[in-house]
Order: C-alpha cells, then structure tokens, then sequence
C-alpha cells in the first residue's frame, strides 16, 4: 500500500494541475471587443425582428387573430395581453433592444429584452421556433454577463465601468459555446437513418426550388439531396470546431455564411440565417472590431498582464452550470420511449432542424359521455389557419386541442364531453399512418413531458 | 505568419470546396438521364394561364349573361324571361363556385367572395328591400350588407320554393317592378364584383395571374415557386375542408350534438343549386390539380406529385372520383336530402373528408408544402 501511495498522486495532482491551469485561462482577461460587437448585433437584430414582424403583420396574426393558444405546461398562465397590449409590449421589447445594441444600461436592457421576447414567445407553442429560443438564451446570458465593457454607452460612466474593456476569458467561451451548441446538436439531429440515407426531408424540400438561380435543375435531382444531407450533417457537426481553431477559422466563417445564404434563399426562413451569420462572428479573435472601429469607439485594449485572481468563483462555477444544463437539455428526448421524429416528446429545446417534413389533417370528435352523442368540432372554429397546421402533426397539441374544447363546451353549460382525435400524418414522404388512438378520450389525459402511451407507434 | 497561413487555408478551403462541388456536379450529370422533374414554374404558369384566369374569365362573362337577363326580367317580366335569369343564375353560379378551389389572391384579399359574391343571404332583410318604398340606385346597392346582394340576394330574389312561377311573376311585376330593378342593381354590383377579381387576376402589367406565374422568378408576391405551390395547394385543402365542415357538416347536423339536420344551412336553399354548388367545387379542385379546364391543359401539378409520390397522385385521382361519385348520388335536393336520406349524403361528406385527408398529407407531404423547416425553424 506505501508503494501505491507515490503512483497514485501524480495523476492526481496533474488533474488538479490541469484544472488549475483551466481555471487561470478561464479566468485571464480578454478583450471585450468582439462580445461587445455581439452585444450590439445581437440587440440590432432582435429590434430588426421586431420591425419586420410588426410590418409583415406577424403581431397581429400571432396575438390579435387568434382566440385560443397553445400554452406551454406549467405556463398555462402566460397569455397575451388584451387589445393592442402585444404592441406596447413589442414596441418596449424594440426599445431595450436597441439600448442592448447602444449598450446602454447593457444588462438590465437585456434583462427587459430578455424578459418580453421569452414572454412574447411563451403564449403559444404554436409559434415555437428553434433560434427563437436561441435569442431567449443570448438575451439572458447578456442580461447576467458583462457585455458592456466594449461599444458600448455604459462606458462613458466611470461608475460602471472600470475603464478597462476586458472581461475574463470565460465570458467569451460560455457565448461561443452557446452558440456552437446549436450547430452541433443541429448535427447529431442529423445522424439518423431519414436523414443520411433517404435524404428526406431534404429531397421533398429541394423539389420545390427549382427557381434557385443557376443550380435550380440540380437541385431537384435526388443526387444533389444526398449530398446537401451529408455536407449539411458534417457542416453542422464540426462548423463550431473548425470556428473555434484558429487556423480553420476564416475558411469556417466563410462557410457559415454561403451555408446561411443558400439556405435563406432555399427554405425562406426569415431572420435565422442572418442572425446566425453575425453572432458567429463572436468566434473570431477577441479583438477583431478594433480592426474596423477607432479605440475611442471599443474603449482601452485589455492589460496585457493576467489579472488576480477573483475572491470568489462563483460566476464560474454558474457558468460551468450553465453549459452542463444546456448539454443535457437536448439529450433528454433520449430517455422516452418512441421515435423523437414521431412523437415529438423531446423535440422542442433540442436543436433539432430541418429533419421533419409533417403534413397531418386532424379530426376530432365531442362525444357526450352520458347520451353518446358525439359531434364533429371544426378545428377553425377555434383556431386560426396556422395553429391548425401545428396542431394537425403535434400530439402534446392535439391534447391541448381537446381540452380546448372540452373546456369550451362545460363553459357553454355542456357536461364535459369525451375528446377523441382522427389524426393521420405523412412523416418525411411516408403514406400516412395514424398519430394518436383514435379511441382515447385526449381531453382527460395529462400532460406528460414524454412517453405519451396514446401517441400510435412511427411508420419509421 | 499566421495571416500567411490563414490565406493558404483559404485558398485550400476554397479550392476543396470548388473540386468537390465540380466532381460532384459532374457526377452527378453522368448518372442523369435526361429526364428532370416537372418544372414547378411551368406548372404555376399554366395553372395561371390554363385554369385560373379563364375560370375567372367565363365567370365574368355568364355574370354578364346574369346581368343581362335580370335587365330583361325588369324590363318584361314573364315566365321565359325569369327562367333564362334562373338558368343564368345558375349558370353564373356553377362558373363561380369552380373558382371556390383556388380562393387565394384577389378574390381573398378584396374580401369579395366572403364580403359581398358569396355569403348566405338573410332572405328577410332581402324582402324587406324587394317591398319597400325608397329609392333604389347602384350606389345604394353597393352600401348594402352582403347578407342583401351577390349570389345570395340575387337567388331570394329569383326563387322561391314556396310561390309558383306565376305567383313569382307576379311580384316582378308589382309596385312598378321594383324587384326586377332590384334584381337587376344586384346583378349588376354581382358582375362588377367578379370583374374586378378577373381583372385583378388578369388585367397587366403586374396582375395576380402573372405574380404567380412568375413565383420564384421575379413575381413580387410570391419570392419562390414553394410559396406558389403553398398557396395552390392549401386553397385546395380549404376548398375541400369547407365542403366538409360547412356545405356538409352543418346541414347534417354533424356538429351539433345531438345531430339534428339544419336544411335551412344548405348553399343555395331556394335555388336547390346545393349538390351543382359541391360539383362545382369538386370540379375545381380536379381541374387545378390537373392543370386542365376544358379542352386546355397545361403542365399538371399532378406530375410534380407523382413523380414523388405515384401513390398520392392515383389516390387523390380515385378519391376525387369517388367524391364526386358519392356527391351526385345525393338524391336532390340537399336541403331535403339531409332530413330524410341522410345516409348518401353523409356518406358524401365522407367521401370528400378522404379528398381533402390526401391533399392535407400526401398531396401536402410530397410537394413539402406542409408545416416543416420553414415554419418551425425560421420565421
């Protein structure tokens, strides 16, 4: 035993060493350049979504048109405001945006931002979209991080500021890591059989793109589907690496940016490739704005000697928490039973894109438990065109459907009726097959984050 | 260094990426056959040029025929005057109701098909004006509610299923003919509503037609043909859910429980138009997917669903027969059918739910038109 003492120690000691010597890296100042570049695109594009999606019309479909909503479990509370409310809070939510992008009031502007776009976007899972969340978590991370040490307005007061735009190396790192998260998990998503050896959805969504300019013809062959599948599953797989080595780095960029660009221009989803384009940016050296931008802009370049170390290392054990949540957040489809592309449980907050092509048509039935009389429910009567889309492929939306109406018909002085569902759904070009138990009263079940016994097995 | 380096791996980057994309082109072009998929364009372009617009043509024109036998009723009401307004009026219907299919651009976004050519009329409101006293003038027609005028007000005044055709020509011709003045003003408000769909559709140089002939190709409405085929293919799916839930369901009682027939929620009560109305709708939707009206065809949108998806295109096909099969084994009247053979047309309803069950999942499924990337990943 005395002898196994001395071979034990050194691994030991080189963990903790290593550890010690993370910790120092973690802990080194950086310039705050670049987080203050992604602080001030990050707040200019939220209020760029905010105009566009006020002049397209999207408040008033998303929160004026519909009756009903969606609402996320244990959120039942989260409504829209009344009337108009939706613009007050949209036109508050484009003002802290922009004090974000000035830099102003940095965190408690994000905070605010933070706070309406979650709430926004939080009344109905039916406009659930994946950078969506995205931005909800960019936003919180600015409103607790030190984003305001570079171009930004908090800098003109020495009382917030002490005067040097530098911020400790991990703040940089938990942003990039945020946003490589998604690319990575976008990829793993991709890992599977649809995707790689059907080339679907792919290959139904390039049919319809015969008009990209030049390469239009190609794309419609198959050929062209398989190999946009297994260079879209590699693209995403290690863009976040290659982004992150310096050597790799300007050639990864330029990647982003022809795979955002075509994509924009194949699938018309809105401010997702622009946004993604410029937050990559974070991934360039600390101090690439100085590049572009007079020192008076950017404030004082970080001392280049490390700084003492803080008294407390909270913030970084927060942050190391953080990443840990954000890594296993994903995963949890995992852990339920069935095929995620089917049942969806999982599906949401896991970064999974482009792998569903979903066309449903729902039918449901109000059956009077007592007589037996049943009634068809027109799904219009209570949704708007869109919502119905969602609902028709969703099963934790079909549910939710029937205890819509199940709630409306007590309310109009009905007994509470039996809720079944007829819902038939293509998946990926398969014919198509039948989503729920058609026999199963759905307005009595519960909500249940996974394993949904009444979700019929996958066509897969 | 590291700046020379960087440009070098630039240089390699760019040039992997340029062989792959070269090799694989070439590659790809030594396995084609030379035989593409249908050019979703052309099909756009020919559902414009084929189907649309001289659908919307020929409902101007019989509006027109509408207008004129009205005019020809109010000048000399008599038994052969108000059956050709009748059959005008039927036949003005049975054109417009095939537009039912493609409700999307003008007809929807001038609120004309809801607003004022298509809404069930309220037959009191319509009688009160046929009897009162005030004057009547085009502008006053056009300031009144849609439940008074387009198909709807024009039937009210033309049929009555309760009064013979004398007794009916006799109104026509009392109080100084003021129901044909009547009839004639609404058909007349009836025509230029449908003239301003057709010309909104068709009128150049930036009409509605174009726009969708050109999606994806400079059309300012529609940025790629996806959005094209989207719009197509979900006024399909709404034309056929709307037979479903309001043209079938409602009179059938279907969504009411206890079922208890509603007859009076039948399209075209008093003209018994109700079963030519569901034809009319079935007609459409065939003829858009078909790309074919009459003798003129176009490039289908059919092929572009076949080609992925033969499966989908020979159900829809059967499943369209089969719907218009079962709709014309509805012994007619609708109004009467739902109380006492409900059977054929429940069995109707059914028939059309598997219509638009295939266009909601094969048909949307296979052209991609459904909920997917765009919707759930970008905004």
């Amino acid at each position: 035993m005395a002898a196994a003492a001395p071979s034990s120690s050194p691994p030991l000691e080189g963990a903790a060493a290593w550890a010690t010597r993370l910790e120092a890296r973690a802990l080194a100042p950086v310039d705050a350049a670049s987080l203050g570049a992604f602080r001030f695109l990050l707040g200019a594009l939220v209020v760029a979504a905010v105009v566009r999606h006020w002049a397209k019309g999207g408040i008033h479909d998303a929160f004026v048109v519909p009756t009903h909503f969606f609402a996320y479990e244990g959120l039942e509370l989260v409504r829209p405001l009344p009337g108009e409310g939706m613009y007050v809070v949209y036109a508050a939510l484009a003002l802290a945006a922009a004090s974000l992008a000035l830099g102003f009031f940095s965190r408690t502007s994000a905070a605010i931002a933070c706070a309406l776009f979650t709430y926004a976007h939080a009344c109905d899972k039916s406009n659930y979209l994946n950078h969506y969340y995205l931005v909800s978590l960019l936003l919180g991370l600015a409103a607790v991080l030190p984003l305001g040490r570079a171009l930004a307005l908090d800098r003109r007061s020495a009382s917030r500021t002490d005067g040097e735009a530098s911020v400790p190396a991990w703040v940089l790192w938990l942003v990039r890591f945020q946003i490589g998260l998604v690319y990575f998990y976008g990829g793993v998503g991709k890992l599977e059989t649809d995707w790689l050896l059907h080339a679907m959805p792919l290959r139904i969504w390039l049919l319809a793109n015969g008009d990209f300019p030049l390469l239009g013809p190609v794309l419609r062959w198959p050929e062209a589907a398989y190999a946009m599948s297994w260079l879209g599953a590699a693209f995403d797989l290690s863009v976040a690496f290659l982004l992150g080595a310096r050597r790799t780095r300007l050639a990864a960029y330029a990647c982003v940016v022809s795979f955002h660009v075509v994509t924009a221009r194949l699938f018309q989803i809105g401010m997702f490739p622009w946004v993604m384009i410029a937050l990559t940016l974070v991934f360039f050296d600390p101090s690439w704005p100085r590049r572009f931008l007079p020192a008076r802009l950017v404030g004082p370049r970080v001392a280049p000697a490390p700084r003492a170390a803080p008294s407390s290392r909270w913030p970084l054990a927060l942050a190391l928490g953080w990443a840990l949540v954000h890594v296993l957040v994903p995963l949890r489809s995992h852990l339920y039973p069935g095929d995620v592309l089917w049942t969806e449980d999982g599906y949401r907050f896991s970064w999974r894109v482009m792998l569903i092509e979903k066309a449903g048509s729902a039918e449901l039935t109000a059956t009077d438990p007592a007589t037996g009389a049943s009634r068809e429910v027109r799904a219009r009567a209570f949704l708007t065109p869109f919502q119905v889309k969602m609902m028709s492929t969703q099963p934790d939306m079909i549910r939710a459907f029937a205890r819509m109406i199940a709630d409306d018909a007590v309310r109009r002085g009905e007994p509470r009726p039996r809720v079944t569902a007829d819902v038939v759904v293509a998946l990926n070009g398969r014919s198509p097959a039948r989503l729920v138990d058609p026999t199963v009263d759905l307005a009595a079940e519960p909500a249940r984050f996974g394993g949904t016994p009444w979700v019929l097995p996958s066509p897969r | 260094m590291s700046r020379k380096i960087g440009r070098r791996d630039v240089l390699l980057y760019a040039s992997a990426l340029g062989a792959l994309g070269l090799g694989a082109s070439a590659a790809v072009a030594c396995r084609r056959d030379g035989v593409d998929p249908p050019d979703r364009g052309k099909i756009l372009a020919d559902l414009s040029t084929v189907v649309i617009v001289p659908a919307y043509g020929e409902a101007s024109t019989d509006a027109k025929a509408l207008e004129a036998a009205t005019v020809a009723l109010r000048d000399a009401p008599s038994a052969e005057s108000l059956g050709a307004a009748r059959a005008a009026w039927r036949k003005a219907r049975a054109s417009w109701k095939v537009t039912d299919a493609f409700l999307f651009g003008p007809a929807d976004d001038l609120a004309l098909t809801g607003g004022v050519i298509d809404t069930a009329a309220d037959i009191a409101k319509v009688e009160v004006l046929a009897g009162a006293t005030t004057p009547l003038d085009a502008q006053q027609i056009a300031r009144l509610g849609a439940n008074q005028r387009g198909f709807g007000g024009l039937e009210v005044l033309l049929f009555d299923p309760a009064a013979d055709d004398a007794q009916q020509i006799v109104r026509f011709q009392a109080e100084g003919g003021r129901r044909g003045v009547l009839a004639s003003l609404v058909a007349e408000d009836l025509r230029g509503k449908v003239d301003a769909v057709l010309g909104a559709w068709a009128s150049p140089p930036s009409s509605y037609g174009d726009e969708l002939a050109r999606a994806g190709r400079g059309s300012a409405l529609y940025s790629s043909e996806r959005q094209g085929v989207d719009a197509v293919v979900n006024a399909l799916i709404n034309a056929a859910e709307v037979l479903i839930a309001v043209r079938l369901a409602k009179p059938l009682g279907l969504d009411k429980s206890p079922s208890v027939a509603a007859p009076e929620l039948v399209e075209s009560p008093r003209s018994d138009a109700s079963v030519d109305d569901l034809l009319a709708v079935l007609d459409g939707i065939e003829m858009v997917y078909l790309g074919r009206r009459g003798d003129a065809a176009g490039l289908p949108l059919a092929d572009a669903v076949a080609e992925r998806s033969p499966r989908a295109d020979t159900r829809l096909r059967s499943d369209l027969t089969a719907a218009r099969d079962a709709v014309r084994a509805i012994p007619a009247p609708l109004r009467t059918a739902v109380v006492e053979s409900r059977e054929p047309v429940i069995q109707a309803h059914a028939a059309v739910r598997e219509v638009k069950r295939c266009l909601a999942t094969e048909v949307a499924g296979a052209l991609g038109t459904s909920v997917g990337f765009n919707v759930t990943d970008g905004d």
